[in-house]
């Protein structure tokens, strides 16, 4: 851990502060991957920027037509608000599978994000409900596409000492499931994970999209398959088809984790099962109107 | 039985030291700080097998606060092993406090002890060494070859069989009837494996050494082994037993991983060095890969089955994987047979065939269970393959075969642990008991029923197995105890005994208690100190039960003796119509005395004297504990997921000295195997490095993960076992690989061979299905 950590109430004053010496800043938000990466001796900074009091960083909150969710926001947060229940139902249905319950009480859904690892449920999630993602760097501005934010295992588009401030995620109806296959029942990094959002139109698809995780370099946005599905009927058949293409979109590799036909055979089995699940409570909602 | 009128024996009291450790007390190893201790780091192989061509440590005794850098060239080299067994140990002398030579990749190089660790870790990393790098083995298969590397070329080491092969230990034994399978109607054969496994200990291994004001080595140390850990360390670094004082504090957690010497010596050369205390504790990383692990084990299983159920042969070849030292390796090897091979009965032919062989991977040792989990893995895998061969009901098909009550075993009096073994017939056993418990609770016949025809993709299934262990080592093992009376009619118990978290403090307390009629908490005890109680092997083999309860009994009886001699004065009646009873020495006619009126009177009044004694104990058989385990599984055909819904464990340990403490010990044995089971593996990359030593890439199963598991006590009466008691500490770790794997042909019809059932091991695995026969 770095001799110097340096906390910043607002953005007015984080903006005010020095460089830091000899590269880029280190944002300290939840710390469950900075301090435990500089545990193992993965990081050699000499000053931190906590950002964790920064109040324009807290909070979720509405717009006429969209979501705002704080970068500093902690995962606990998330599945505590109305809010995000009622508009992301993918998200909300990831929360179970983040880390462990102590850590979604320390880890922010921006460091999640800036941590960029291919396999974060929150930022899977947040791609299939079709977030962006806005960043700042010395009181400028800028907004992109989630799913445009990421360029590589642990890379992503930030620039140097640039900072994801929010996420924002469009208000519109639509059905949404997160699953995932990891090695026990938390703290389990997945093989393998699928995030769904489907708007409908009675029992036809108006639009969809589909997340992947662990099976790419990146969170994996599964665009052919969302696009055979638009339009179509959802139903089983078209769920197995479905199942079938998204096997051909992954790019999954074997490491310590899971073997790389395992995961491609089972993000087919993932996507299928989500599909399901939705057609089941769709199919339950119409028996109980 | 003599168990009817138990009062505190048998009963769920309160583990002594519980509430102390719940509340944080400093009761650990590690909890002491003494002035001027000195921080003690070990410089650690990155190479798989490499010799020592130059080592330079000018640099790293220059930072400031370095006191000392140790090497091969400044230590004794005295071939030894660091298994803390019983004298002569059986297993190779091929291990030194530091070589000129590293076998795997956490092999020790250096050691380095400073005034902080940040001076110590940066003196390490000063530290110069040149190697000549080595071609590494790491398969047990391509090291016994002709032309493999020898790892253990040097000329000193002792007791390797065969050290050009790589082999560090061999046994081999046949009972022959007549030509081999000329009964059977099948034979069956398959080859079961098991992978690099951690014991996973919370607390990990630590040292601290310092000299006493008269110059004596004092070792206080997480050990299982206090009165090993004296003589090894005594033996390795070439100073006098009485020289040593070892000193084990309480426990956290052992397992086997502390039947081991294994920081002991360079700590404490650390300290002959320095003159200072130093402490030494193992980082998570290093008890992956430089403390011990499972044995990896191959075994193939032949056997033959007459379609009566008959098992008329059997031939067992196991191949373990000892890693780079042999600690352990002949009698984990041996224990895979003696404990599995005896539990049915073979009509015709047996054939065990074993090895122990060397790789430059890391090291195996002693680990709850001790070979009998690899062999049952093994077993009772095939018990069920053979009871579908001859279409028989698994469970009938035990139950026909199983050893009774009175029958004894060729295997027996052939493979002891090292040696030949001790005769020995069953004196108590509740197998049949355990069975129809298990089949009731798990409500076996109605879900048989009920899983015959299933569709979709979340298929059930039942699995069982059947298992035994020992309770010590028969004519090896030895447990003694001392036990004085105190003014207020209390008693200080002194054991050698080490409790390393089981509760044997607490059991023998209630040992001790019932003999002299007084509550567990009037007995205090104290566990283990080489200078003040006396000798026992330690906490290993299932035996501080049976071998240092039955040395507690004894000693307790002969102090009731002395009490009573007292006390009939006092009393003026016949020592024959008294006895201990609430406190009080009592009367056939109703007067009596209070303990401490008789202490008071021992003490201070009339013929004075210390009321104290001492006994031992040790025995000619070693009664195997029984049990039967029962599960319901839940096979994602999808993901290849496998639940355990449902996990009911029967256990006859006799008499539960503490029925809470034995449900918690086999819970947790189960747990440990249900772990052993679904996910847990040591992974290693292609040159032998560790790949996943940490909690986070290594996964044990936690309270979350943890699935409904229920310990059934089945209570039989063991004549030899003090209030008929036997072990209970390991066996449960052998039934979940079985019971699970069993559970799973059931639910799918695909039969698991490797250890763990990976969802994509059983994707694979329901991919190739065919029928397993």
């Amino acid at each position: 851990m770095p001799e110097l950590i340096l906390k910043p109430g607002t953005l007015k004053e984080l903006w005010l502060l020095p460089p830091a010496p000899g590269g880029s800043r280190k944002y300290l938000a939840g710390g469950t991957d900075l301090v435990s990466g500089s545990n193992a001796g993965m990081d050699a900074s000499q000053v931190w920027v906590d950002i964790s009091d920064i109040k324009e960083l807290k909070g979720i909150r509405e717009t006429k037509n969209s979501l705002i969710i704080g970068s500093g926001v902690k995962i606990s947060e998330l599945s505590g608000s109305g809010l995000i229940s009622r508009w992301l139902p993918a998200l909300r249905s990831a929360i179970p599978h983040f880390a462990s319950p102590s850590l979604r009480n320390m880890a922010t859904i921006g460091g999640n994000a800036a941590t960029a690892s291919p396999c974060a449920d929150g930022v899977c999630a947040l791609c299939a409900e079709r977030a962006d993602v806005w960043l700042e760097l010395g009181g400028k501005k800028r907004k992109i596409a989630l799913q445009n934010f990421f360029s590589g295992p642990k890379k992503t588009v930030l620039r140097r000492d640039e900072l994801i401030t929010a996420f924002e995620v469009p208000k519109w109806k639509h059905a949404g499931v997160y699953l995932k296959l990891g090695p026990r029942a938390y703290f389990g990094i997945a093989k393998a994970s699928v995030a769904v959002a489907l708007e409908l139109d009675g029992e036809k698809v108006r639009s969809a999209s589909i997340t992947l995780a662990s099976v790419s370099p990146v969170p994996l946005m599964a665009v052919k398959t969302a696009n055979y599905l638009k339009g179509r009927v959802l139903n089983y058949d078209n769920a197995r088809t479905a199942a079938a293409l998204v096997k051909t979109e992954v790019s999954p590799i074997t490491d310590a984790r899971s073997e790389a036909a395992y995961r491609r055979e089972m993000s087919g089995v993932l996507l299928e099962r989500a599909l399901n699940s939705v057609i089941l409570t769709g199919r339950m909602s119409q028996v109980a109107g | 039985m003599e168990t009817e009128n138990l009062k505190v024996v048998n009963k769920r009291v309160l583990k002594m030291d519980a509430l102390g450790l719940a509340c944080g007390e400093p009761v650990f190893t590690d909890d002491v700080d003494i002035n001027g201790m000195l921080y003690g780091r070990i410089l650690w192989s990155h190479y798989a097998h490499a010799r020592i061509k130059k080592i330079d440590t000018r640099e790293a005794e220059k930072v400031p606060g370095v006191k000392a850098v140790l090497t091969y060239k400044n230590v004794p080299r005295v071939p030894h092993t660091t298994a803390g067994q019983g004298y002569p140990e059986p297993s190779p002398y091929d291990s030194y406090v530091l070589d000129n030579k590293v076998r795997f990749v956490g092999d020790r190089v250096a050691a380095v002890a400073a005034e902080t660790p940040e001076a110590a870790e940066a003196a390490l990393k000063l530290i110069k060494v040149e190697y000549e790098i080595l071609p590494a083995v790491f398969d047990v298969f391509e090291a016994v070859k002709d032309g493999a590397p020898i790892i253990h070329d040097e000329e000193d080491a002792k007791n390797i069989p065969d050290a050009k092969h790589n082999i560090a230990a061999k046994f081999d034994f046949e009972v022959r009837n007549g030509d081999w399978f000329k009964d059977a109607d099948f034979v069956v054969e398959h080859t079961y494996k098991m992978p690099y496994l951690q014991h996973c200990a919370i607390e990990p291994h630590t040292v601290i050494t310092s000299f006493d004001h008269f110059g004596r080595l004092i070792i206080r140390t997480s050990t299982q082994v206090p009165f090993h850990v004296r003589r090894i360390v005594a033996q390795a670094l070439r100073i006098p037993v009485k020289k040593i004082r070892v000193i084990k504090p309480r426990i956290g957690g052992g397992f086997g991983s502390k039947q081991e010497v294994l920081l002991e010596d360079i700590t404490a050369a650390l300290t002959l060095k320095t003159g200072k205390p130093v402490k030494i504790e193992y980082t998570r990383r290093e008890t992956f890969i430089s403390s011990r692990t499972r044995h990896p084990a191959t075994v193939r299983l032949k056997t033959g089955v007459r379609k009566d159920g008959t098992i008329t042969d059997a031939e067992m070849d196991i191949t373990l994987n000892t890693g780079a030292y042999g600690s352990h390796a002949l009698t984990v090897m041996m224990c895979s047979g003696s404990h599995t091979l005896p539990m049915y009965k073979v009509a015709n032919n047996i054939r065990f065939i074993g090895k122990s062989v060397y790789t430059n991977l890391p090291v195996s040792g002693a680990y709850r269970g001790y070979g009998a989990t690899q062999g049952f893995f093994a077993w009772e895998s095939q018990m069920d393959i053979m009871a579908n061969k001859i279409a028989m009901d698994p469970v009938e098909f035990r139950k026909k075969n199983y050893i009774r009550l009175g029958e004894g075993s060729p295997v027996f009096k052939a493979m002891g642990e090292g040696r030949e073994g001790v005769e020995q017939v069953i004196t108590s056993i509740g197998l049949y008991e355990g069975i129809e418990a298990g089949l009731k609770a798990i409500n076996w016949h109605e879900k048989k029923k009920k899983y015959k025809n299933q569709s979709g993709q979340l298929r059930r299934g039942l699995g069982m197995a059947c298992m035994m262990q020992g309770s010590g080592i028969p004519e090896v093992d030895m447990a003694s105890a001392t036990l004085k009376m105190n003014e207020d009619g209390s008693f200080n118990l002194m054991v050698g005994a080490a409790d390393l978290g089981t509760g044997s403090d607490t059991i023998l307390a209630q040992i001790a208690a019932e003999v002299l009629g007084v509550k567990a908490e009037d007995v205090i005890v104290y566990s283990a100190d080489t200078d003040l109680t006396p000798f026992d092997v330690g906490a290993y083999a299932s035996s501080t039960t049976f071998i240092s309860g039955n040395a507690v009994k004894k000693t307790a009886e002969k102090v009731r003796g002395m009490i009573i001699a007292v006390a009939a004065k006092i009393l003026d009646r016949k020592p024959d119509d008294l006895r201990l009873e609430g406190g009080k020495v009592v009367a056939k006619d109703g007067a009596a005395c209070s303990l401490s009126e008789v202490a008071n009177t021992s003490l201070y009044y009339y013929d004075q004297h210390q009321i104290v004694a001492s006994a031992s104990h040790y025995a000619h058989t070693s009664p195997p504990p029984f049990a039967a385990n029962f599960v319901e599984v839940e096979v994602d055909t999808g993901t290849g997921k496998i639940a355990i819904l449902n996990y009911i464990s029967c256990v006859d340990c006799g008499t539960a000295i503490n029925p809470e403490l034995a449900e918690g010990q086999n819970d947790g044995a189960v747990l440990n195997g249900i772990g052993h089971t679904l996910s847990e593996e040591m992974e290693f990359s292609s040159n032998g490095t560790p790949l996943n030593a940490s909690f986070r890439r290594y996964k044990i199963f936690n309270t979350a993960d943890m699935p409904a598991i229920k310990t059934i006590l089945i209570p039989t009466f063991e004549p030899n076992g003090p209030f008929g008691a036997k072990s209970v500490s390991e066996i449960g770790i052998n039934g979940p690989l079985p019971a699970v794997a069993n559970a799973v042909q059931d639910a799918v019809g695909a039969r698991l061979f490797s250890s763990p059932f990976t969802p994509e091991k059983v994707i694979a695995a329901i991919k190739n299905l065919q029928p397993v026969s």
